[in-house]
């Protein structure tokens, strides 16, 4: 599977670095570890090693380039015959891939890769007591920051590391990594499209906050991406009626879909429920430490995800061939990273 | 059990050891009619007489000279050094003769030498007299340094460096001389590398010398009210320095301050800092905190003096950040 080549944060507060310069050209053999760019911050020049070994490919940033923290600018790919030329990893720039269907008879739908998430920040700030236990018990601490903790780590955060990894290890088939055969029947049958982003989750919780003190309104996170998602599929589809089945993860697994009618329309604070079927559900993941989670049910609609990615709001579209064209896709997802990354402008 | 103040537990060390060994003698200024400008020797004139308790004339260089040749000769003097301040004056017969003899004659001299000073700011003494000087000889190899924190612990400490054959640097807190503990009756004598548990906890480790211990319990107390137990320490002597006790604490709570009334910059919370961070650094959960006196001359005016040292709020406030895993330094 591909590893992605990100901008990583070099700093506490770094928006964006400067690609001063590929150590490596496309096509070339990688070995994790070794010096792969050079990142220009506000502090210094610093190499930054490559994270995966393999062939480098589909570079998207030229030296020079200032980009966003977090963004793809290459794909470590596992063989020389998988590598792509030059900028062909990003459609749009908050957007991370497109993975068109494929042609229906041909072949089943190749098994979603697990999704090989880059650690926010680049390097983890945790006490040498809570680093020497958890290598003593086998913990990744990488689990903290995929799930959201913020650093620096303690033995404080020890039992939240546990019981991190307790998921993970307990429930690998709700990411789609250990059942992928389910997945590639299903692609007999029907074809998906896939397409997914990432945005700060920062402005939806500043506006959260802002609606709880000024305008005395506790609102939940999921009543502000039904809205949003409503609005993005409404704009990108030209759809009268759009029911939202929002789903959340609890203890026990997925929850039924709770069925929102036109909430784009409603206020937040009440968004009127309904019996009809929804035309798009819509999946919050945001209080688990989960990142992904691939539809297996053949609902014949589109299946939005939310998760949290570190600081970040990790956004994926899921869509059955028939139910959106690529480019209705790739609007949605635009038009909810734009909604997320500015709720106000979007809610007047 | 009696109370006594630290000022009547040192007279009664030196008394008590001058009665036992009659090669022991006092030097310094205004030692003797006076009895110290603290009173601390006041009575042992009138019992020992002159010869014993020696007044100089107002040169530190000449008498602390003059003692180290006695002490090589067979004498064991008592240096009084009136303020720690002075020490610069005597730092070539402290640390070029005293602490170097015993290895540079092979053996064959030795120095039984204890000079008693103070340290401690708070007092309105200005910046020439208000000085925790211990970090400088303590840097130097071949002397021990002694930090007493109460009257029991002046008066043992007292009687182990009056019975060393070897040179010790004794600091008493020039602010605590009219404190008062429990002292028994009966003799006894404080070790020297043996640290004083003086309170027990679990959340962080609260090392303190000196003027510091009382400042490090009041914290203790102040945060144990808000649910935070704090262990609180006394090394007693940081030349020899009970590291084990210490480590032992640290490895328990996973986080430690030092305070200390030196300056913070090179000092001795910075040395005990660095052995922690040395020896139980995965045992660690947060950075180890150095809180020393403010890296200025201490002030004379009284509100800008006061706050040139740690104080219990402001160790508390440290303890707290700790505790509540605070990322402490910019990373």
């Amino acid at each position: 599977m591909p590893s992605e080549v990100i901008m990583p944060a070099l700093g506490m507060a770094q928006e964006t670095g400067i690609l001063v310069r590929w150590l490596k050209e496309a096509g070339d053999a990688v070995t994790k570890g070794e010096p792969l760019i050079e990142v220009e911050t506000d502090k210094a020049v610093q190499e930054v090693e490559a994270q995966a070994s393999g062939y480098l490919s589909a570079l998207s940033a030229q030296a020079g380039d200032e980009v966003p923290v977090g963004q793809v600018i290459g794909l470590i790919v596992e063989s020389a015959d998988a590598v792509t030329g030059g900028a062909a990893a990003t459609a749009a720039p908050a957007v991370e891939s497109v993975a068109a269907p494929a042609p229906e008879p041909v072949a089943p739908a190749p098994a979603p890769a697990p999704v090989e998430e880059p650690i926010p920040g680049g390097r983890l700030f945790a006490s040498p007591k809570l680093r020497r236990i958890a290598a003593e018990e086998g913990l990744d601490l990488s689990l903290l920051a995929r799930a959201g903790h913020a650093q620096p780590w303690h033995m404080a955060d020890l039992d939240a590391l546990r019981a991190l990894a307790a998921a993970n290890a307990a429930a690998p088939d709700q990411t789609g990594t250990a059942k992928p055969q389910q997945y590639a029947a299903l692609g007999q049958s029907s074809t998906f499209g896939y397409v997914a982003a990432r945005v700060s989750a920062a402005p939806c919780a500043e506006f959260l906050d802002w609606m709880a003190n000024e305008g005395k309104i506790t609102l939940p996170a999921s009543a502000l991406y039904a809205s949003f998602a409503a609005a993005a599929l409404r704009a990108a589809t030209g759809q009268n009626r759009i029911i939202v089945g929002l789903v959340s993860l609890t203890g026990d697994g997925l929850s039924a879909p709770r069925l929102l009618a036109d909430p784009d329309h409603a206020r937040l604070s009440h968004q009127p429920g309904t019996e009809a079927g929804a035309s798009l559900i819509l999946r919050d993941l945001t209080d688990s430490p989960l990142t992904a989670l691939r539809p297996l049910a053949a609902d014949p609609v589109p299946v939005l995800t939310i998760a949290r990615d570190g600081s970040d709001l990790r956004i994926s579209l899921d869509y059955p061939a028939g139910t959106l064209d690529d480019t209705a896709a790739l609007s949605l997802i635009s038009g909810l990273a734009t909604r997320l990354a500015e709720p106000l402008a979007h809610l007047v | 059990m009696r109370e006594i103040t630290l000022s009547k537990a040192v007279n009664e060390a030196i008394a008590e050891e001058m009665r036992r060994d009659p090669t022991i003698f006092v030097i310094g200024e205004d030692v003797a009619e006076a009895g110290t400008p603290f009173k601390v020797l006041s009575g042992l004139v009138e019992e020992f007489g002159t010869d014993r308790i020696i007044d100089t004339p107002i040169s530190e260089p000449g008498f602390m000279g003059m003692a180290v040749g006695a002490a090589m000769t067979g004498s064991r003097p008592i240096v009084d050094l009136m303020f720690g301040d002075f020490l610069f004056l005597v730092m070539d017969q402290l640390c070029n003769q005293a602490a170097k003899t015993h290895y540079m004659s092979g053996g064959k001299l030795s120095v039984p030498l204890v000079l008693r000073t103070n340290l401690g700011a708070t007092r309105r003494s200005a910046a020439q007299h208000s000085q925790s000087l211990h970090a400088l000889v303590a840097h130097i190899p071949g002397l021990k340094v002694a930090l007493p924190s109460s009257a029991y612990e002046a008066k043992g400490l007292m009687k182990t460096a009056i019975r060393d054959n070897n040179p010790v640097v004794i600091f008493e807190d020039k602010l605590m001389y009219q404190d008062k503990a429990e002292v028994p009756e009966e003799e006894y004598l404080i070790p020297f590398g043996v640290a004083n548990i003086k309170r027990e906890g679990t959340d962080i480790t609260l090392i303190a010398t000196s003027s510091m211990v009382q400042v490090a319990e009041k914290a203790a107390v102040i945060l144990a009210a808000e649910g935070i137990s704090a262990e609180v320490i006394d090394p007693r002597t940081i030349v020899p320095l009970d590291e084990a006790t210490l480590i032992a604490s640290v490895k328990k709570t996973g986080r430690a301050i030092v305070i200390d009334e030196g300056h913070q910059s090179y000092g001795i919370t910075g040395e005990i800092a660095s052995r922690l961070t040395e020896k139980a650094f995965y045992h660690l959960d947060a950075p180890v905190i150095r809180m020393g006196a403010m890296d200025v001359p201490v002030p004379f005016s009284p509100a800008l003096e006061d706050l040139t040292v740690p104080t219990p709020d402001t160790v508390a406030a440290m303890a707290r950040r700790l505790v509540a895993g605070e990322l402490i330094h910019a990373l």
